[in-house]
């Protein structure tokens, strides 16, 4: 196996000691020293400028022709070029041997003391001790990197408060200087309105907790308040409490965002209250204007009808069948716009009054109303199904409403069918149970869906079925205040299926 | 039988018109007195202002009353004659109304009136419930003892 091969730039001015010193690097077990000699700094700094010439150690004589001392040491050192130096002193130089030590020096040795062995075992060590220091350097560099250049806020304190280290983030963001840090206290820069809290959980991470999502506030040299959010925790010895760490982030600014929000939702909740009551103040002036609807229009009305009444009960003989059968027609006109009025306030009201909750019987409710519309026609051939047990919460009343408009319809539109047939179930869908009044009627065509709900509208003429349709927007009123859904399935002259939600 | 004398308390000369009419069509034989607002059924009823000369013991068999009047609603009046002192006794008050508001209706009954009916449009509908309540009023329904006083503490 060949011996190691290690190369040595030997600055020596006097040139027995420099021989002597080839001498002992020749007789070395497993280690081959090649020496190159230097009797000048200038020349040693020459040789080692030049970057092809590798060397693994330096043996260095302070005591040079053109420098003397620790700064000879110096000019060799600051060349930065990270070769390990053994430096040679005379044997009364201790101090600056020790001096040369302090400044970054591998060893050294005093002349005239020197065997082969120490020599060769020194020049061995300093290479060795000097990779080992660069290779903790280049680690100790690589954290302090991130250390230092992490975007999070990290400290150490002292379990009395005192900073121990703080990142470069740290100081950006609060301000102060490595001086200033030095004598502050951890309680000095948080918010005085967050101290007492603080102070708690600082107690905590002492007795061993570690915290997370901790948030404070922390007060910046300018004054300038920053939300920090972070996690702490405590480094013990034998128990006692070294030194807590800490990571914070600047929350500001998200901070700022979640306070924005609540304003926005705060004025969209003022919005909607103030949307509120202007809605109910103009229901209230609806409700005012049905009221004088209902009298104001209702009774001119009924005059035209009495008054033409009092013409044909008393004059009746002066006029000809075509003069009494205007009359007749002005009537029926007259009381036609009665029901609408009537209709129009009926809905209104669905819409006004208190909604109650109770429990209601809708089977019940649809038994009731086909026995009540058999009873006035039992000439029909009618046949009935009725889901048992379907009970709701709901206002009683409307709902009873609702359940007579949709059975009256079902009963008013199958009156042309030789057998009816009515029913009332509920059903599955989506995850709702829709209830349903179906009949074999007269249906309508699927085009029209949305018409049948609108106030007044009518699929069907006068002569056909009577009707002066309201019904449906009645229910549909009814279903909304209860915050349901009401839909229709229909084909002509195939019947139609309504089908109406109760949550 | 006496002839009975309703008192019609009504603004309007059409619906004033269009009752007589109506009472004639019903075939009830009777007298109506008629006064325009509120203010005047009291004025009526207590034979004070321009009632001074009538008989205040003379009390009309009914009062068919309008609710929306001017200056004392009907409601209103109704209130005022249940607080008079020693008052007599007040005959039936029928409210007569266009309105079938829930408010109406129950602001009348509480005022103390005894029926309360909707004018229809329908003129012949009109007549039937004419022709009904005051049937039921003049004719089946037994009024309390005109002689016996009852407290008016315990009507109100």
């Amino acid at each position: 196996m060949d011996d190691q091969l290690v190369k040595v730039l030997l600055i020596e001015d006097n040139p027995i000691d420099a021989r002597l010193i080839r001498v002992l690097l020749t007789d070395t077990p497993g280690v081959r020293f090649e020496v190159e000699g230097a009797d000048r700094l200038s020349i040693a700094i020459e040789s080692l400028s030049q970057r092809d010439k590798a060397v693994d150690v330096i043996i260095l004589d302070l005591s040079l022709p053109d420098s003397q001392g620790i700064a000879t040491f110096q000019a060799i050192d600051t060349l930065g070029t990270a070769i390990p130096i053994v430096v040679l002193t005379g044997l009364d130089d201790s101090q600056l041997s020790v001096q040369a030590m302090r400044q970054g020096a591998q060893d050294y040795l005093v002349k005239g003391q020197v065997d082969s062995h120490l020599l060769a075992r020194s020049l061995q060590y300093s290479i060795e001790r000097k990779r080992l220091e660069s290779a903790l350097r280049g680690s100790e560099e690589r954290y302090r990197d991130l250390f230092e250049n992490a975007h999070d806020m990290i400290q150490s304190v002292t379990p009395e408060g005192r900073f121990v280290y703080v990142n470069r983030a740290w100081r950006t963001t609060l301000g102060f200087s490595e001086d200033e840090i030095a004598g502050l206290s951890i309680f000095d820069i948080i918010h005085p309105n967050c101290r007492d809290y603080c102070q708690q959980m600082f107690g905590r991470v002492l007795d061993g907790e570690e915290l997370h999502n901790v948030e404070t506030v922390f007060v910046a040299r300018d004054g300038r308040c920053i939300d920090v959010e972070g996690n702490a925790n405590c480094r013990f010895d034998k128990g006692k409490p070294l030194t807590t760490r800490a990571i914070f982030r600047d929350v500001t600014k998200r901070k700022q965002a979640e306070q924005r929000i609540r304003q926005l939702n705060a004025d969209l909740e003022r919005r909607v209250e103030e949307r509120t009551m202007q809605l109910a103040a103009s229901n209230r002036e609806l409700e005012a204007f049905s009221y004088s609807v209902c009298h104001d229009l209702r009774a001119p009305l009924r005059r035209i009808d009495g008054f033409s009444s009092a013409v044909l009960d008393n004059y009746g003989e002066m006029l000809d069948e075509q003069g009494k059968h205007f009359l007749h027609r002005m009537r029926t006109g007259v009381q036609h716009m009665g029901l609408l009025i009537d209709a129009m306030l009926n809905l209104s009201r669905m819409t006004a009054i208190e909604l109650r909750k109770e429990s209601v019987d809708l089977s019940e409710l649809a038994r009731a109303i086909l026995a009540d519309c058999l009873a006035r026609d039992s000439g029909r051939e009618v046949e009935v199904k009725i889901a048992e047990g379907l009970v709701v919460e709901g206002d009683p009343e409307l709902l009873q409403s609702a359940m007579e408009n949709l059975l009256w319809n079902a009963w008013k539109f199958t009156e042309h069918k030789p057998h009816t047939r009515i029913e009332f179930g509920a059903t599955q869908a989506d995850g709702e149970t829709p209830f349903f009044v179906r009949d074999n009627g007269a249906g309508f065509n699927m085009t029209f869906v949305d018409e049948l709900f609108g106030p007044f509208q009518r699929l069907h003429g006068q002569e056909e079925f009577e009707g002066i349709g309201i019904g449906l927007a009645t229910v549909q009123r009814i279903i909304h205040r209860h915050r349901g859904r009401v839909w229709a399935e229909g084909a002509v002259d195939e019947g139609a299926t309504f089908y109406f939600t109760l949550p | 039988m006496h002839t009975k004398t309703i008192l019609l308390v009504e603004d309007n000369p059409d619906d004033r018109e269009l009752i007589r009419l109506a009472l004639q069509q019903a075939d009830i034989p009777c007298k109506v007195e008629t006064v325009f607002d509120g203010a005047k059924l009291a004025d009526y009823l207590f034979a004070v202002g321009e009632y001074c000369h009538r008989d205040a013991r003379q009390m009309p068999d009914l009062i068919l009353l309008d609710l929306k009047l001017p200056k004392l609603s009907g409601c209103k009046a109704l209130q005022m004659l249940q607080r008079v002192r020693g008052r007599p006794n007040l005959p039936p008050v029928i409210v007569f109304t266009s309105s079938d508001d829930e408010q109406d209706i129950a602001d009348a009954y509480s005022a103390g009136a005894n029926s309360y009916i909707r004018k229809p449009v329908d003129f012949n509908e009109f007549i039937e419930k004419i022709r009904q309540v005051l049937l039921y009023w003049l004719d089946l329904n037994v009024p309390p003892p005109s002689r016996l006083r009852v407290a008016p503490s315990l009507f109100t």
